[in-house]
């Protein structure tokens, strides 16, 4: 069972991130919030827990006020069974624990980031296609 | 003209005789994708693993115990059901009922007991966390055995047998004024048990496995009939989208459009009144019984969310062992491998509860692919 990342675009401009941060998030916008992630195991099986290690970052050093992640499967419209839960680690490291992909296929990792006086999130995405 | 119809009988025979022998040699139906899909389905048998909140798991005095724990209709309030009654071994531990029928007639069909050990969730609405959570569930449902803790704790005390086998595998004496601790080890010693019951390789396990070994010589004596069963299975079927891994499950659950009434006015809400019950069970792996605080042990618990679309959800079932367990479905109302395969070919999706998720649709397989769809499956089970 392998994982193949599908959309990595936003990695350009994504020059906030350390090089070794993990695979980029499509970020709606890039320059305000860029994203990555790491998956612990990886590759992700389908029907086993795994985390998930963000590294977030603002070039305009927007303050995050809140985050979001989940997962669905936009072709079946659902989600997953399980509720994830985001702690920060600081220096805008991240870690994401309660994931299961249930079904193979194409998933989306949903991030949600809301800066400190603005209450419309910022989206950022990951498409994967797990078998 | 005499001549050129004997060389015509000639040519036809002899184009008769290599059809005849093209269709003797038996030949690798699959596509390297489906060969790929196919791979995901092993290697069987997957490796035991140990339950940490429970600490009787794979201990061999507690498996000892438990199996006698399962046959002893004294654990019932009336002396007359053990948990053998329902999960007799010479049915594929279940009781080829449609709905068991233990001290009264139970809601669901009787699950196979064969493989329960490495579950995420157990029960048709995945109601328990754990195998010996789950095994306190019959023990206490009136419909089914009946009991109290008191009793299940006089049982022990008063069995000689009994009390010294609870004393060597748990260093306590049973405790009536703690009989709910005597419950909990009871189904611990039970659930070591139910670990063990296994079932071993199969004709597909031997196709799967010449499969990765690359051996198309081996894989193409699996049937035919079989192999183009097993294409459906992974492609116009779309059977492994939810029937994943070695045991053809992937351990959550699904609206399968089987109707939820269990009789007239009365519903069965399937997982999401399992999830309900787990988050508010003593018994739950987060509560004071668990072995464990490790949060690898109890990270589904903690994070499964009960939604709207549970309503109508029962577990995804292992397809292994399937001619050994009819009837089928958490009714048992599929009486046969044929059923159920006529069940999705024809399913009526105005059924489906869950709003939106768009995997099941009426498959119209044809007989014959009907047919060779129910051969694969019969693949999966132990060979007569």
């Amino acid at each position: 069972m392998t994982v193949a990342l599908l959309l990595t675009s936003g990695a350009a401009q994504a020059s906030c991130l350390p090089a070794d941060s993990g695979t980029h998030m499509k970020s709606a916008d890039p320059a305000r919030f860029a994203a990555a992630v790491r998956f612990n195991p990886a590759p992700i099986k389908v029907g086993a827990p795994f985390v998930v290690n963000l590294m977030l970052c603002s070039a305009e050093s927007a303050k995050v006020e809140r985050i979001v992640i989940d997962a669905r499967m936009p072709a079946h419209r659902h989600g997953m069974n399980y509720k994830p839960e985001i702690l920060a680690k600081g220096e805008g490291s991240y870690e994401a624990r309660g994931f299961l992909f249930h079904m193979p296929g194409k998933w989306e990792v949903t991030l949600a980031v809301t800066e400190a006086g603005n209450s419309k999130p910022h989206q950022l995405a990951l498409e994967l296609d797990v078998r | 003209m005499k001549a050129l119809a004997a060389w015509g009988l000639l040519l036809l025979t002899c184009i008769a005789g290599a059809s005849l022998t093209t269709a003797q040699q038996p030949s690798l139906l699959l596509t390297e994708s489906e060969i790929s899909q196919m791979l995901d389905h092993g290697p069987w048998p997957e490796p035991a693993t140990r339950d940490p909140s429970n600490r009787a798991s794979g201990n061999a005095e507690a498996i000892a115990f438990g199996r006698t724990l399962f046959f002893d209709k004294g654990l019932s309030i009336t002396g007359t059901v053990s948990c053998a009654t329902c999960h007799q071994p010479e049915r594929g531990w279940t009781d080829g009922l449609k709905r068991g029928q233990a001290i009264g007639l139970v809601d669901r069909n009787t699950q196979s007991l064969l493989n329960i050990g490495n579950n995420r969730w157990f029960g048709w609405a995945g109601s328990s966390d754990s195998l010996w959570a789950h095994s306190i569930v019959p023990l206490l449902e009136p419909k089914e055995m009946g009991a109290t803790p008191a009793h299940i704790a006089r049982r022990i005390s008063e069995n000689p047998a009994f009390l010294s086998s609870y004393k060597a595998v748990f260093g306590i004496s049973p405790n009536e004024a703690d009989a709910e601790t005597t419950l909990v080890n009871v189904a611990k010693a039970l659930a070591a048990f139910q670990e063990t019951i296994t079932s071993g390789r199969t004709a597909f396990d031997d196709f799967r496995d010449a499969l990765a070994r690359g051996d198309r010589t081996a894989a193409a004596s699996f049937p035919q009939d079989a192999q183009r069963g097993a294409q459906l299975f992974v492609g116009r079927g779309k059977c492994n989208v939810c029937h994943v891994g070695p045991a053809f499950s992937n351990g959550e659950f699904s609206d399968a459009a089987v109707p939820y009434f269990i009789e007239p006015g009365r519903v069965d809400p399937g997982r999401y009144e399992g999830i309900a019950k787990l988050k508010s069970s003593p018994f739950n792996r987060l509560g004071k019984h668990s072995d464990t605080r490790d949060e690898a042990s109890s990270w589904a618990t903690v994070h499964v969310e009960q939604r709207h679309t549970n309503f109508g959800e029962f577990k995804v079932p292992s397809l292994r062992n399937l001619t050994l367990t009819a009837p089928f479905m958490h009714n048992g109302s599929r009486a046969t491998i044929e059923d159920v395969v006529r069940h999705y070919s024809e399913i009526n999706v105005e059924r489906l509860h869950a709003d939106g998720e768009r995997i099941l649709e009426p498959f119209k397989f044809s007989a014959r692919e009907a047919s060779d769809l129910a051969a694969f499956l019969r693949t999966l089970s132990p060979r007569p």
